[in-house]
Parts: structure tokens; sequence; C-alpha cells
């Protein structure tokens, strides 16, 4: 602690951050959702060294085509021969990428957008949140589908796409929590203080609200590995002979009698990392509720 | 304690616009306060009265900018703050602080009692970051804190406390002018006391003039050397406090006095007249005297006339027609 101490103006933030991963370890979900979620992630970062062949190389030789799991394939082989066990550890790779990424596009954008409109109000608000409720409005799948038809189907072009769809839940999340802080008393106080709207947004507001944020950025990024599944699926996503879960998901659909475990391995891993995910939301939830730190 | 004036507020008004519709037209006011007179002399308390919804707390968010005002002057310390670019406002921010009534929100849950109370001196002065926590650590103890709280989070304190962060963050800078807005409604009685005598130390020690706006006559008689009674947006009595206390002639003022809670109401001896009914809408207020619906003297002109603020003896300003004739 006095070494802490000595550091000023840093501890409350290292103290805040070891606080809650403290109380997110305590929730027996939200540590089974960080398992899940940290074990795929390593799969992802290790790729190369943890699948036993190379993802997209077409091995013909050996009857090795629609071979079932068990043997050298442990989660079997495709309709060319390649090693599905392989495939679902590179698509991790595309999952997380796009859903990190995406995700963060729409944090970026919805938070700037939610903390402009919900702090000046007026005719800002009004036109900021008007098209915020024209974005909405569209079904998800059929926005990000306009989108990556637009742009070209591309890894990038498909996070772009599910950022850009996401973007106004966080816009409007963002100002519905900046309204109420708003109008606390302190952020009161910090005008009488003469503080400038930059850092009374930076000091008094951003940092009530980033518990929500982290949250819903948790449960948004479940939801765009899912979209990108989806976008992939119907083949607007990554093309082949690319890996993703979405991608594998759509090969193996016309095989689905004659080879399950094609379509059972990426389907089990999406809804893994999804649920994985999930449970994270709630335990951080859980974790950054301050009305409940009480230690 | 000087008689120099340091606050001149001359007919104050603060209308908040109505808007309804798609295009958000304005359609009405909310005359939250409507033509308010009174000074503040440097080092003096002055009590503001009325029951909720009267414009107290406004007059108070007016004077510290925090809304606009319609139409009046506010003179601090001979300057109109209400012509004051935001520059200059902001020089003048350090001479005037506020006071919140809930303890709760008026604290950031996510700063430390150290940087609450620091903030004011980061922004106001050149101090190093040493020189700052040794002036918290000093304000600290002043309002009667633990300086070992420093590092501790607002969430951890109770509301007494609380409010003797939020007065220790408001005397940071040496203001010259605090506005209490109902600083004890919050807390339990045996707390109200505490704060209170801080204040009062702190007013000695420092001479600090306070606004001081509050519901009931009760704290504001411990406090304030004047008081002005408001009803609907006006100030309808000001008299010295002890000259309040003894002889208050509107009937409003004398409601108020009656709604004081007395130990053993039979000893009292006096009969209790309460008020009656609602504060009338201040979007549409009656006219005349704002206060004839609801007063039990009421004549035909106060239906008609609205009663100027006129010296009834000195020092001491009713609106109220029959004023000459109030027993006293």
């Amino acid at each position: 602690m006095t070494t802490a101490e000595q550091k000023g103006r840093s501890l409350w933030k290292e103290s805040s951050f070891y606080t809650t991963l403290r109380r997110l370890l305590k929730g027996k979900l939200a540590m089974v959702g960080l398992m899940i979620v940290l074990v795929i992630a390593l799969c992802a970062i290790f790729a190369e060294q943890i699948s036993p062949y190379d993802p997209i190389k077409i091995d013909y030789m050996n009857f090795s085509l629609f071979g079932a799991p068990g043997g050298t394939h442990l989660m079997g082989t495709d309709q060319l021969g390649r090693d599905t066990f392989s495939r679902v550890i590179h698509g991790a790779r595309i999952s997380l990428s796009v859903g990190f990424v995406a995700v963060s596009i729409a944090l970026v954008l919805g938070t700037m957008l939610g903390l402009i409109a919900g702090y000046k109000g007026g005719m800002l608000e009004t036109i900021i949140m008007g098209a915020m409720d024209t974005i909405w409005a569209f079904p998800t799948l059929i926005l990000a589908l306009a989108i990556t038809t637009l742009l070209g189907p591309s890894l990038f072009n498909i996070m772009l796409a599910i950022g850009i769809v996401y973007t106004p839940g966080f816009a409007r999340l963002v100002r519905s929590m900046v309204l109420t802080v708003r109008n606390q008393e302190y952020v009161e106080s910090a005008k009488v203080l003469g503080l400038s709207n930059r850092k009374i947004i930076l000091r008094h507001i951003l940092p009530n609200i980033t518990a929500t944020i982290i949250v819903q950025a948790s449960l948004n990024a479940a939801q765009a590995i899912l979209a990108e599944a989806s976008l992939s699926f119907l083949g607007l996503g990554i093309q082949p002979p690319e890996a993703s879960w979405g991608s594998m998901l759509k090969e193996s659909m016309q095989y689905l009698d004659i080879a399950p475990w094609m379509s059972i391995f990426p389907g089990a891993a999406i809804f893994l990392l999804v649920l994985g995910l999930n449970f994270l939301g709630d335990g951080l939830r859980d974790a950054l509720d301050i009305k409940i730190r009480i230690d | 304690m000087s008689e120099q004036v340091l606050l001149e507020v001359k007919d104050l008004k603060t209308y908040y616009p109505i808007r309804s519709g798609l295009m958000k037209r304005v359609v009405g006011h909310v005359k939250a306060v409507d033509g308010v007179n009174f000074t503040i002399h440097y080092g003096e308390s002055f009590g503001l009265v009325g029951e909720s919804g009267c414009g107290k707390t406004t007059i108070g968010k007016t004077i510290l900018r925090l809304n606009e005002a319609t139409g009046g002057e506010i003179l601090f310390d001979g300057k109109n703050i209400l012509d004051m670019d935001a520059d200059a406002l902001r020089k003048e921010r350090k001479n005037m602080q506020i006071i919140f009534q809930d303890p709760y929100s008026s604290l950031n849950p996510r700063m430390t009692v150290g940087q609450i109370i620091g903030e004011p001196l980061r922004e106001h002065t050149t101090l190093s970051k040493q020189e700052r926590k040794e002036r918290v650590l000093e304000l600290m103890r002043i309002v009667g804190l633990n300086p070992d709280q420093y590092k501790r989070y607002p969430h951890e304190f109770s509301g007494g406390q609380r409010q003797r962060i939020g007065i220790a963050k408001a005397l940071a800078l040496k203001p010259k002018l605090i506005v209490c807005d109902e600083p004890v409604s919050a807390l339990d009685v045996s707390i109200q006391a505490q704060i209170l005598n801080l204040l009062e130390d702190l007013q000695k020690e420092y001479g600090v003039a306070y606004l001081f706006i509050a519901h009931g006559m009760a704290v504001v008689r411990h406090i304030s050397k004047r008081v002005g009674v408001m009803y609907l947006g006006k100030i309808v009595e000001v008299a010295e406090t002890d000259n309040l206390f003894n002889e208050c002639i509107h009937p409003y003022t004398k409601a108020l006095m009656h709604a004081i809670p007395i130990p053993e109401v039979k000893e009292g001896g006096k009969k209790r007249e309460l008020l009656k009914g609602e504060v009338p809408n201040p979007i549409n207020p009656p006219t005349g005297c704002r206060f004839h619906p609801r007063c039990a003297y009421r004549e035909a002109i106060c239906e008609e006339v609205e009663p100027p603020l006129l010296e009834n003896s000195p020092n001491h300003f009713v609106a109220c027609h029959f004023c000459q004739r109030m027993e006293v």
C-alpha cells in the first residue's frame, strides 16, 4: 500500500482495476466466461503453434476427404480433406478480431456521438439521434449485408459494417447515461468551478458511465461475432479458402448428413465464445456496479 | 463585519421556457423568479426561506450562472455577473461557491476525497501537487474530517461527513460568497446542528458571506443575520432575523412561523394558523398579490393590485397591502 500511495494519482485507477477484477473472479459464471474467452483468445494468438495442419492446405491423399473425427484428425476433415480442428483454431482469429475491432468502432463512434448529443442537447442532439434512430430502425443483419455488399466482402469491411450497425446502440446508451449524470450536482459543482466542457466530460461524466459502456461492449462483442458468422454463412463475409466459423458452417451445410462434424465443431465454437462473452458481460456488470462495491 | 455590499440582486427574473410539440416551440414560461431584489454584505449570512417550488434554489443557481437569468442585474463586488463573458466569469468563479442539498449526488463517486477537495485548487491555483495535497489535508482538518481518509471514496462516508467534504471543497479557494442550497435538509437533526455550527465557525474565521437557502424557519434562525421570505418567485418580507422572529408581518411569514415545530403544543398557548392548499402554478401566477388565494386576511384589492415591497419599519420590508393593520 505504501508504494502505491507514493504513486499518487495512478492509485485510484489501479485499486479500482484490482477491485473490479477481484469482484469479477468471485462470480462463478463470470469466471467460467472469462476462462472460455481466455482459452479461445490463446488459441487465436497461438493458432500456428496449436493447429496440427495447415488450415487451407488441401489433402486428397490418404482417403482423407470427409474423415470422421479421431485418429490424426481430432475433429475430422472436410470435403477437401482440410483439418477441421486447424480451421476452427484459425477461425477463432477471425471471430475474435471481428468481435474486438467491430465493437471498438461502434464503441468509439457511439460514445462520441452519445456524449455530444447528451451533453450539448438542442439541434445537434436532434440531428445525431435522428440519424442513429434511422440506422437503428434497420434489421441488424440486413443493414450489415447492405454495407458489405456496397463495400465488397473483406475482413475489414465486415468489421466496419458490423461496427456501424452497432453504433446506435452505444450512442443511445451513452446519451441516456449522460442525461442522468449531467444533472447530478457534482457536474453543476464542476460548472461552478469554471471547468471547461472538455474537462467536465472527461473528468466527471465519462468515468461515471464507463462501467455501463464496458458491459455493453462485452455483450455486443458476442452479437458482433454472431453477425460475422451470419455474414460469412451468407457468403458475404470471409471468402474461401480463408476459414471463419461462419464460412465453415456454410460449406458444411450441404454435407450435413454425411459429415456432421464439419458443422458441429465450428457451431460449438461460436456457441461457446458467445456464451463465454455473455457470462463475462453479466459478471462485469455486477463487478463494476459501484453501489454494491462495499469492501 | 463590514457593511460593504458584496452582492446586490436587482429585479432578477428567471423564467424557464416550456417547450412543446415537434418543433419545440415555446408555449409559455415558468416564472421561477420574478423580480427579486436583495443585498448581501461582506461576511454576512442572508437567509432565503420559502416552500418548495418558490424559486429560492433558482435564485442561488442564477447567481452562480448555472441558470441564465431572463432579466435584472446581479452585482457581485460591483460587477454585473450577468454581463460577463466566459473568461471574466471563469476568473470570478473562484470567489463564489456552492454547497448542495444532497450530499450523495454532489460528490463524484469516482473521485477520492483528496481529488474532490483538491479540484478547485487544481483549476484556479498554480500550487504544486505536494502543496495542493497539504492544503487539502489542512482543509480536511478545518471541516472536521480525518486527514487519513484522503484516499477514500465518497461512498465510504456518512451523509454528514459527505457534507463536510462538500464544505471543504467550497471553502478551498476562500471564496467571498458561498451559496448554501439547503445544506442540512437531507441530514439527521443531530447532524444538522453540527454542520450549522461548522458553517458558523467558518464564517467567523474566514469572513465568507452565505446565501443560506432553506425551506424552514428554524434552520435559518440559527445562522442568518437577515432573512428574506419568498413566495412564488417573489420576496414578500425581508428583515433582520431577530426582528422577523419577533414581529413578522406578512401573513405568509406568519404561517411559516407557525409551522416551526415546538416541543409541547399545549404549553405554546397560541393557536397555530397553518396554510391550506398548494402553491399556485408559477406558469400562471394569481393576479394582484400572489398570496391572496391562500391568505386569511385578503380583501378585494389583493386580487387586483400587486403590493410593492416597502419599508415598514427600519430595515424591515414587507409586501402586503395591510401591513399596518397586521397584528404583531
